[in-house]
């Protein structure tokens, strides 16, 4: 991963007291469960809000962020390099989000159920009329998200959903910052026509 | 009228309310809600898998201790009694050997021992190379 040395990832950054990423994988490694453990705590969060990002259903990114641990925990002695632990820890997530959305036909259900009942609960209170607005508005948005290329949609939702900085999400796809910044700037101009097609139909009742 | 309204909020009307849109999806990303099960799920995937490896490690055990072909011979001998406990064979019309070959591997030395079948084989550069399995009914040798 070219250019990124000298960023201030936190799988580097060693808090007081507090094993850093690299001393735990080296652990882990070595067989200690427990430290294999301690890192499920430390990226248990971040990494169930990455994965809400793609299928926006709690449960499911509990689910699909489990699996990606118990991956990782497999794969442990592929990870060539240790302080790159949670770049490969969030690809692999990624990876399963997309595999989740792929192999299941869920996708159009998961929309209605979560767009339509988890957002819908956290919107302020207003009149009726706008909630479904923006319930109508943001089921339109995620569905053409998952319209979106693989990597157009991996760097919007990174950068986008899961606020990223650029140099991050250029360490979980593995490519240079300028290819991350393009994938996100194509992926938006995208996600702007498309909506704004769909709201020029659905304004003008064609 | 109701779509005259709907069109005034769409994303693309203003340039902002796509981020607008992404906004939304931020907040509910940042607020997730409290997994306290979450490590004893992982612990729980985590040593399904280890018990399924520790038996798929027995089983490969097993299958190196067997030769592949006698592994091979082995499955087709079970297939082929199976298939012939409905159907019994007379005496007069057991099965020639077309061809036999010593074949080192135990297992299936055991089997013609046994006079459960006739492995038949042909030795080239490569090895043996199992051309046949011939079942043979007990007692019609």
């Amino acid at each position: 991963m070219p250019a990124h040395k000298g960023s201030d990832r936190e799988s580097t950054r060693g808090a007081t007291g507090v094993p850093e990423d690299v001393e735990l994988v080296r652990r882990a490694s070595a067989g200690d469960d427990a430290a294999f453990e301690a890192l499920v705590l430390r990226y248990e969060t971040p990494l169930r809000k990455l994965v809400y990002g793609y299928v926006l259903n709690w449960e499911l990114a509990e689910d699909v962020a489990q699996d990606a641990f118990l991956l990782a925990f497999r794969k442990l002695d592929h990870l060539g390099e240790a302080a790159a632990f949670k770049s490969w820890l969030y690809r692999i997530a990624i990876n399963r989000a997309h595999d989740e959305l792929r192999r299941s036909a869920r996708w159009g259900k998961r929309l209605d159920r979560n767009v339509g009942d988890e957002a819908l609960a956290e919107l302020p209170a207003a009149g009726a009329e706008s909630a479904v607005e923006s319930r109508l508005l943001r089921r339109a948005l995620v569905r053409e998200l998952a319209r979106l290329p693989k990597s157009q949609r991996t760097a919007v939702v990174l950068k986008d959903v899961a606020g990223m900085k650029y140099v991050e999400i250029a360490e979980c796809l593995g490519c240079p910052i300028g290819t991350a910044q393009i994938r996100v700037h194509r992926g938006r101009r995208k996600l702007r026509r498309r909506l704004g097609e769909q709201g020029s139909r659905a304004g003008g009742g064609t | 009228m109701m779509r005259e309204e709907k069109r005034s909020s769409r994303p693309d009307e203003a340039g902002g309310s796509l981020d607008t849109l992404f906004e939304a999806l931020r907040e509910e990303c940042a607020a997730p809600p409290p997994a306290p099960g979450f490590l004893a799920g992982f612990r729980a995937r985590r040593d399904a898998w280890l018990e399924r490896a520790d038996q798929a490690a027995t089983w490969r055990l097993l299958a190196l201790r067997l030769s592949p072909v006698g592994a091979l011979a082995a499955g087709a001998a079970l297939v082929m009694t199976l298939g012939s406990a409905t159907q019994p064979m007379a005496p007069e019309t057991a099965l020639a050997f077309p061809v036999t070959a010593e074949y080192p591997d135990p297992f299936v030395a055991g089997l013609e021992e046994a006079g459960v079948a006739t492995v038949a084989m042909t030795d080239d550069d490569a090895g043996y190379e199992l051309l046949a399995v011939l079942y043979e009914p007990m007692g019609t040798r």
